[in-house]
């Protein structure tokens, strides 16, 4: 569906975040969400940030937004150059929308139900750009062909509560795209669609990447939608990314043992009636800071990974943070 | 081969359209149009489709849990659509229901042992230590700890409280369970975890069950046989090992292509185009709108289940 990474690894840096720790109070004592993520996107890359609930991958999300109500961030984010974590409230929302769209799961959360699709996108059009009603038409009407909407005339009338939850899915992408961003932040954009949806909407997002130069940052539960279009991936496990590698290497070689156990969790499609493979236990809400935060649920783990939690090495294009890597057999 | 546990014949649930002030009565919202499918004793089904299809409401059509408009389903020589309300409710202890959602199905003011106990009250089956020992029993089946008997649902994570649910379905022993969604709302490794859970249960305690999930991948490892259903209607059903392998109708065979996998990555995929319409069609083939070798006849004749490569298809092109 999408090329190797290649095109993307010769780009500029467009996005990094640098040991981002966020914060929330809590009735006892604050709790951390995010505890020391990296990360890197380069110009129309497509990066997936995969986790289990709670792991943290929405708070990094929503932290380069700045749209994290109550919470704590520190560490430095960082969009072609800007530091978005000191950014002024009024800068902040002049971004949003403009260099950074934004697509989330549920459509119908985003879109207003009481103005038509068409209202809506001229609005954020001249939220950021000095255009005329009829120039802002034209410009929305534009988008919402490139999305797929073929009768683009008829869902610029429409109100949300008037299309299938495919075409609100594209709508909303429209909305996210009519700047056309160096960024798009995808928060489980297919997670609440059917199978054959998922598959448009997928390719939807790898076109337009390729089309505006669009670098986008999918968060996902499911390895499998990461394996469909994303150049690369990073894991997170309890707040920090475990493991980082380019996608196809991640999921055949990986060396994390969470990475392998979450790949290993997904029945195979030889479809045999084997056990499952299974991590006991559940992530815990608040791990010790001196040990890695995954050594209770891990076969491997020693001595040393309850007394130190291990850093984040980098080696090529990969990056790991354990210390007892799986061995990878060249 | 032996008489099946359940024979489900011609099943189908309309819902009338809502009535408008003025106007004509709308066309009825074809929900279950017409399905017949055996489930054989010990079995898992696996039952596929998008949302809308009428998977979902299959089952529950099944339980009586909505009544079918029409249509049999016969469980042990006896049709459970004729039966009167009284012996149905003793039936039921027979054949139970796992939810997708653990966190809803559950009410959060009741402990844990008074959730797992509450079918053994309503049917009167067990009190004092009969009960106690039953709820135990029940509990470890699943595998929680007898410290969670004091405690509330909401102290329990999505993959905890969903073993509750099945405690709690498998209390009144039954034969036939129809899980619809079970795994859906968990996380890959918890929903392992559960997966696993309800394969032991079925060999140790002989069970049958019912598999309802969009998650293609799930429904391939635990079912013996798989049925596809689109806007109502059975498509193909047969062994998971065929379906999957060798799907033969047009839609089977899209949606196994549309499903994201760790195998077939980046692969060329024939995308399907357009979106499952909102109702389903009185005349012709369903799938006909999106249909890549749709032809004349799909208009006007609806394609009847036929046997082919071992399974029963529902497709004219297939003979």
């Amino acid at each position: 569906m999408s090329c190797p990474a290649p095109i993307a690894a010769l780009a500029p840096d467009l996005l990094t975040i640098r040991n981002l720790r966020v914060h929330f109070p809590g009735q006892t004592g604050e709790v951390l969400a995010v505890d020391g993520v990296d990360l890197t996107l380069r110009a129309g890359e497509i990066v997936g940030l995969v986790g289990e609930s709670g792991s943290g991958k929405s708070v990094t999300a929503m932290s380069i937004l700045r749209l994290v109500p109550g919470a704590r961030s520190s560490g430095q984010i960082a969009l072609e150059g800007r530091d978005l974590i000191g950014l002024g409230a009024a800068e902040m929302r002049a971004l949003r929308g403009d260099r950074i769209g934004m697509v989330f799961q549920n459509p119908m959360t985003s879109l207003n139900p009481a103005y038509t699709i068409g209202n809506q996108l001229i609005e954020a059009v001249r939220l950021h750009r000095p255009l005329g009603r009829g120039a802002a038409r034209k410009l929305a009407l534009t988008r919402l062909a490139e999305v797929g909407l073929t009768d683009a005339a008829r869902v610029f009338t429409s109100y949300p509560h008037e299309l299938s939850g495919g075409m609100r899915q594209r709508a909303m992408i429209a909305m996210a795209m009519i700047c056309a961003p160096a960024l798009l932040i995808a928060d489980e954009p297919t997670t609440a669609l059917g199978v054959t949806t998922q598959a448009q909407i997928l390719h939807l997002l790898d076109r337009l990447r390729r089309e505006h130069g669009t670098a986008i940052l999918l968060i996902t539960h499911d390895l499998a939608v990461v394996a469909a279009i994303c150049d690369r991936v990073a894991v997170m496990y309890a707040g920090s990314v475990v493991e980082e590698a380019p996608s196809d290497d991640l999921i055949d070689r990986p060396r994390h043992p969470y990475t392998r156990a979450l790949i290993e969790a997904i029945p195979s499609e030889t479809g045999d009636r084997r056990r499952l493979y299974s991590i006991p236990g559940a992530a815990l809400m608040r791990p010790d800071a001196q040990a890695c935060a995954f050594a209770p649920r891990c076969a491997t783990a020693s001595e040393r990974c309850r007394a130190a939690r291990p850093p984040l090495i980098t080696s090529g294009a990969r990056g790991l943070r354990c210390w007892h890597p799986l061995e990878v057999s060249p | 081969m032996t008489e099946p546990l359940l024979r489900i014949k011609g099943l189908v649930k309309h819902y009338p359209g809502r009535r408008r002030l003025f106007g004509p009565r709308p066309a009825p919202t074809r929900a279950i149009d017409g399905i017949s499918f055996d489930i054989h004793a010990g079995e898992t089904l696996g039952l596929v489709g998008e949302s809308g299809c009428g998977k979902s409401t299959t089952g529950r059509a099944i339980l009586q849990l909505v009544r079918p408009t029409a249509g049999q389903v016969r469980y042990r020589h006896q049709d459970l659509t004729a039966l009167p309300a009284a012996q149905m409710r003793d039936l039921r202890r027979e054949m139970q229901m796992i939810f997708q959602d653990p966190y809803s199905s559950l009410d959060p003011r009741m402990r844990v042992a008074d959730l797992i106990a509450e079918p053994l009250d309503i049917h009167g089956i067990a009190r004092g230590p009969a009960r106690r020992e039953k709820v135990a029993e029940l509990l470890d089946a699943v595998g929680l700890p007898a410290s969670a008997l004091s405690r509330y649902p909401h102290e329990f994570s999505g993959g905890q409280r969903q073993r509750i649910g099945i405690a709690r379905a498998l209390a009144l022993s039954p034969k036939f369970i129809v899980a619809d969604e079970a795994v859906s709302a968990l996380d890959v490794s918890i929903q392992a975890q559960v997966i696993n859970l309800m394969q032991d249960l079925q060999d140790r305690l002989g069970l049958t069950y019912l598999f309802i999930s969009h998650n293609l991948n799930v429904v391939r490892h635990i079912s013996d046989r798989v049925g596809v259903m689109y806007l109502g209607q059975l498509v193909e059903i047969g062994t998971s090992r065929d379906v999957f392998a060798r799907p033969l109708h047009p839609y089977t065979r899209a949606l196994i292509d549309a499903a994201p996998s760790l195998n077939a990555r980046r692969r060329e995929r024939v995308i399907l185009q357009g979106e499952v319409p909102k109702a389903g069609v009185p005349r012709g083939c369903i799938f006909r709108s999106r249909c890549p070798e749709a032809r004349a006849l799909c208009a006007t004749d609806r394609p009847q289940p036929r046997e082919a490569d071992g399974r029963l298809v529902a497709c004219h092109n297939i003979s």
